[in-house]
């Protein structure tokens, strides 16, 4: 097909018509900051382009006089009428729609890009809508918004692991300004790492990754953050009811260069402090965060960007510690090599760390500390080819340094030895090359292939295992030596049919291949993960997804509807053994156990954008089911019988609803509603050594309760003057409005008066949280 | 009924034995990282608590779990200790009947170990209860058959066996009891060598002569994983609990430590034990309850296990 799409092009240049490129940014007027995946429309010949994450657009055309029209959903469309006759640069700036206008019924310029883009399985929010949901405990939370959308899964509650189209929670890969973010949460999941004011956008790939990502078998989580405001000073903030918020953005030089910083901060400790217990009070407990970017236009054919985030949870006792957090790095260089040929050269780093211990000075004191690092680097090129053709090509190389886990005692009373889990280093490398080709107006091809490579590179110690994944011997690998080596294509292929402006039928296949896992048995998710790499013990795990939609809008693009069916196999899955010692246990790949996944279902979406009203419908429809094959069936999970997973709820509803109740009263809704998670109960009971102990159902044979849970907000905006600078809002909602008991985990007890009387016990988390947060910006 | 789970927990600090620790920690209770462990349960617990203390509730809720099959269950283990050794046979009921586990009595059980075979004699006071002669006793290096013949099928078998090899285990130089204010317990410390080869030890704990870890999520077990071939140094292995007035330690007090040298097949049934006897899990540090392992053919369940045992004693002081 490529050799078909370069054809095609050379047949118009053969055709004698030299076609001439029209190339610039799409900006925010009143920020300058990029507009990511702006429509540029050609109204004489009815194509178009969109512009990139750097909110670059380039579009070659035949001499002649056109008239260009751009725009962005929110976004005052601009038209430009040009006559073309050599290569142009067009800069365009739009300016947000006012409020005025959204009263009015809109009209013939709306978008209808999810009809006719080349992708599905895709889902793009910005910060604004993210910022109506109503949150817990105020925290406007992307990976909170995200858990809304059809085909996502939350693994429990409260938590920022999510599962998307039956995928397990390491399986999602969530960047950061292309740098990977590998624990988003923040207090045990309650919150994610993501501060809202920092974030300009955020898209979610369920499906139909494009084949410049990789790595990942299930989803890819694309945040970016602001830029930074290149035409004026400004403060954004905010003070909450658990946390604070600053953010300082400006041009270093006007429109040329500007920077953004933003921290936030919580102060739970503070509350602490209020309870007599002084087991409770003399704790610390904080997390913050802080973000900060600078770009510089260097002329038009360079701009460089530096972005980078720390994070980090703080937990101290008088006796003991517990800090972890992330930290990632990028640095990225656009040039243009020509009107037609975008370029990006990216340099990142990623850390995942956490450390416990016991401060030195008695028999316990010891340390534990376990980090996972990133340096990588990776080139993007994107070929303009033709009105036509957009060819994307591009590689990467990740290394990766694991440091699973060492501990040891400190100081010279200390009992313990120290104990270490080998470090490991890998390197993960690819190549892509792609193509989104339109056959006349109704249909679109976007192709593309990536060709992955994994190697462990020494020093490193891989236990070797018999059948029964019992350790028998290890092999020592030498620094530098390159040693088991994994590799394959992935095949990445979408369709899209326009059957008309407002209806498209598309339909996607991507193979994905995932080389670093997640050592987790939780189901919720703790700051204790181990990443690890595939080894001669670990095959990489593969997925095949085949997906197919109907698009449809209404009343001119103000409600999108779709419906979208996904079929998922996943090969060499991982799975943890009953029981599993995943912790600090240099034999845990032992722990491991292999087989094979697959998960199918149907989202229906209807998203809306009425004159006061705003948000989505959604609702899936799924199964995720999982296997192990093990050479004998007793070391297996549910004796290699087909089970399902934790996070299989077959039916899943998200309500969100934001309404303008007037100019300066806004009020939102969120409703869930899913069926309970799968889980293992207690059928029957042995005694042994004086002790009740269960027997287990099937695993995941049984279903918690259904959940279900209303959120409210209402926001109060300042009023809106020219001449004011200072607009503040505040923020009333309401967790959980209806106190639904949902319970987190039931427990199985006996009574202690007579350990016959068994029962079962909930703990549920929250009742009616309520919440109060004050922002503002000038 | 609303009672504020979490704070409940925080009572338990520090956590009194492994029944009371959370499953994602290793229960090991002879080496340092013992120490570690337990120190994180206790921040896992704390800081659990700290943040949802406020608004976490626990209420008793209804479940069907339906009923399940009946199986057969044995609970037996020979030691170099020479004494009537026991095996006890019952059967499992579904998890809500409320009442006691039937014994199985009739049987025929004998145990073998290559040279010598013994018939277990049903305790007439105890149904269920097969004990071997007073004079017997296990020999280390031994391999120890058990065979059961049941005179009524369970679960369509009337032939259950096992078999389990009986380790040596080192002797304990000397152990130590020491009030430790920071756990608000008496922590039994143990002095002793760990023999170069991988060990696997069984605790258990007497106060003037009654045995205080009576029951199986109780006992202290570990590996030698961290301390393979070293001495340990007045390493933890019990904490007596001041919280419970069972468990206080007065001086002149006895206290006697009994080491076995385990299987790690046993290791691992014990350790399974205790995570599935832990009644605090949550999703944040529990993995997904399995059934425990067995040793026990045919469908059976629960374990027959051999060991060596080495003791040691010491009296309280202040």
């Amino acid at each position: 097909m490529l050799v078909m799409a370069l054809n095609s092009g050379r047949a118009e240049g053969e055709a004698g018509l030299k076609k001439i490129t029209v190339s610039g940014h799409i900006r925010d007027k009143q920020s300058g900051e990029d507009l990511i995946g702006a429509t540029v429309f050609v109204k004489e010949l009815k194509t178009g382009t969109s512009s990139n994450i750097y909110g670059f657009y380039s579009i070659s055309l035949d001499a002649g006089n056109y008239t260009l029209e751009y725009s962005y959903i929110g976004f005052e469309p601009v038209q430009r009428a040009i006559g073309l006759k050599e290569n142009m640069t067009i800069d365009v700036e739009l300016s947000e729609k006012e409020e005025e206008l959204q009263e009015v019924v809109i009209t013939g310029t709306a978008i209808n890009d999810n009809v006719t883009k080349a992708e599905m399985s895709t889902i793009k929010m910005d910060t604004k809508t993210i910022k109506q949901i109503p949150a817990l405990m105020g925290e406007v939370d992307i990976i909170k918004a995200i858990q809304l959308l059809p085909g996502v899964q939350t693994i429990s509650e409260g938590s920022s692991g999510f599962s998307v189209r039956g995928g397990s929670l390491d399986q999602n890969l969530i960047q950061l300004d292309e740098a990977t973010v590998y624990n988003a949460s923040h207090l045990m999941g309650f919150f994610s790492v993501f501060n809202n004011d920092a974030i300009k956008d955020v898209k979610l790939y369920k499906g139909d990754i494009p084949a410049s990502s990789g790595g990942r078998l299930s989803s890819l989580l694309d945040v970016r953050m602001k830029d930074g405001n290149a035409k004026k000073y400004s403060a954004t903030g905010g003070i909450g009811t658990i946390s604070s918020r600053l953010t300082l953005e400006g041009p270093i030089i006007k429109d040329k260069a500007s920077f953004i910083v933003s921290g936030r901060r919580t102060y739970a400790d503070l509350f602490l402090k209020l309870n007599s217990d002084p087991a409770i009070s003399n704790n610390t407990l904080y997390f913050y965060d802080f973000n900060a970017k600078v770009n510089y236009n260097i002329n038009e054919n360079n701009r460089v960007f530096a972005s980078a985030y720390s994070g980090k949870d703080v937990f101290k006792s008088p006796d003991f510690k517990m800090l972890w957090g992330n930290q990632t790095f990028t640095f990225r260089w656009n040039h243009l090599f020509s009107k037609k040929l975008f370029s990006n050269f990216t340099l990142l780093h990623s850390k995942f760390d956490y450390e416990l211990g016991v401060p030195e000075g008695s028999a316990n004191s010891f340390e534990w500390i376990a980090n996972l690092k990133d340096y990588g680097t990776k080139t993007d090129f994107t070929y303009y080819l033709n009105t036509n053709n957009t060819l994307r090509f591009g590689l990467s190389a990740i290394y990766h340094n694991f440091i699973p886990g060492t501990a040891r005692g400190l100081g010279s009373d200390a009992l313990l030895t120290e104990y270490e889990v080998e470090n490991n280093n890998a390197l993960e490398s690819a190549i892509y090359i792609g193509n989104e080709q339109k056959f006349g107006a109704r249909l679109i091809a976007k192709y593309g292939l990536r060709f992955s490579h994994f190697v462990n590179v020494g020093e490193s110690t891989i236990y070797n295992y018999d059948e029964h994944y019992i350790m028998v011997d290890s092999t020592v690998f030498a620094k530098g030596e390159f040693f088991s080596p994994y590799y394959g294509f992935e095949p990445r292929v979408g369709l899209t049919y326009i059957i008309n402006e407002l209806s498209s039928v598309k339909a996607s296949y991507a193979r994905t291949r995932q080389y670093i896992h997640l050592a987790q048995n939780s189901t919720a998710g703790t700051p204790m993960d181990i990443w690890f790499p595939s080894s001669p013990n670990v095959k990489p795990q593969i997925a095949d997804q085949y997906a197919l939609g109907y698009f449809r809008n209404f009343r001119d693009n103000a409600i999108e509807t779709s419906v979208e069916g996904y079929y998922k196999k996943i090969y060499n899955a991982i799975d943890f053994k009953d029981h599993a010692e995943l912790l600090l246990n240099r034999l845990f790949e032992g722990e491991l156990r292999f087989g094979e996944g697959q998960a199918y279902g149907l989202e229906f979406m209807v998203r809306y954008q009425l004159n006061k009203l705003s948000g989505w419908v959604s609702y899936t429809l799924s199964r995720t089911e999982k296997k192990t094959n093990t050479p004998f069936v007793e070391d297996g999970i549910n004796d290699n019988e087909t089970y399902l997973a934790s996070y299989d709820k077959p039916h899943n509803v998200s309500i969100v609803l934001n309404y303008n109740l007037s100019k300066r009263i806004l009020v939102g809704a969120t409703w869930v509603y899913n069926t309970g998670s799968a889980v293992t109960f207690p059928v029957g009971r042995i005694e042994y050594g004086n002790k009740y102990i269960p027997i287990f159902s099937e695993r995941n044979g049984y279903r918690m309760p259904d959940y279900h849970r209303l959120d409210v907000s209402v926001t109060l905006l300042s009023k809106e003057k020219p001449e004011r600078r200072f607009n503040w809002d505040l923020n009333f909602s309401a967790y959980n409005a209806y106190a639904r008991k949902n319970p987190w985990v039931i427990n199985f007890k006996s009574s202690s008066e007579n350990p016959n009387e068994t029962y079962a016990e909930m703990i549920y988390l929250f009742s009616i949280v309520p919440s109060v947060t004050f922002n503002f910006r000038f | 009924m609303h009672e504020y789970k979490i704070s409940k927990q925080l009572e338990n600090i520090p956590f009194r034995t492994s029944e009371n620790q959370l499953p994602v920690t290793v229960p090991v209770q002879f080496s340092g990282i013992r120490n570690m462990t337990m120190i994180q349960t206790k921040a896992i617990i704390l800081f659990t608590g700290i943040l949802l203390f406020m608004t976490s509730c626990t209420e008793k809720i209804d479940i069907d779990l339906g009923t399940t099959y009946t199986r057969f269950v044995v609970e037996g283990a020979v030691t170099t200790d020479t004494m009537r050794h026991h095996v006890k046979l019952s059967k499992s009921v579904d998890y809500y009947s409320q009442t006691d586990v039937p014994a199985v009595s009739g049987a025929v059980v004998t145990i073998d170990d290559g040279i010598t075979q013994v018939a277990l004699m049903e305790n007439d006071a105890l149904p269920g209860d097969y004990e071997t002669p007073e004079d017997y006793y296990g020999v280390p290096g031994r391999i120890y058959y058990l065979n059961i013949k049941l005179q009524e099928a369970i679960n369509g078998q009337t032939n259950y066996s096992a078999s389990c090899l009986l380790n040596p285990v080192a002797p304990i130089d000397s152990i130590n009891v020491v009030y430790k204010e920071e756990w608000e317990a008496w922590e039994l410390q143990i002095y002793a060598w760990d023999p170069g080869a991988i060990n696997f030890y069984s605790f258990y704990v007497y106060r003037n002569g009654d045995l205080v870890t009576d029951t199986i999520n109780e006992i202290g077990i570990s590996d030698d994983k961290y301390f393979n071939g070293n001495f340990t140094y007045g390493a933890p292995v019990y904490y007596f609990i001041k919280d419970d007035p069972t468990e206080n330690v007065f001086p002149g007090d006895t206290i006697t430590l009994q080491m076995g040298g385990i299987t790690e097949e046993y290791y691992h049934f014990v350790y399974d034990v205790i995570m599935e006897t832990f009644e605090y899990r949550n999703p944040l540090f529990s993995g997904p309850p399995a059934n425990i392992s067995t040793n026990i053919s045919n469908g059976g369940m629960g374990f027959f296990t051999a060991y060596a045992v080495s003791y040691a004693t010491t009296v309280y002081e202040e």
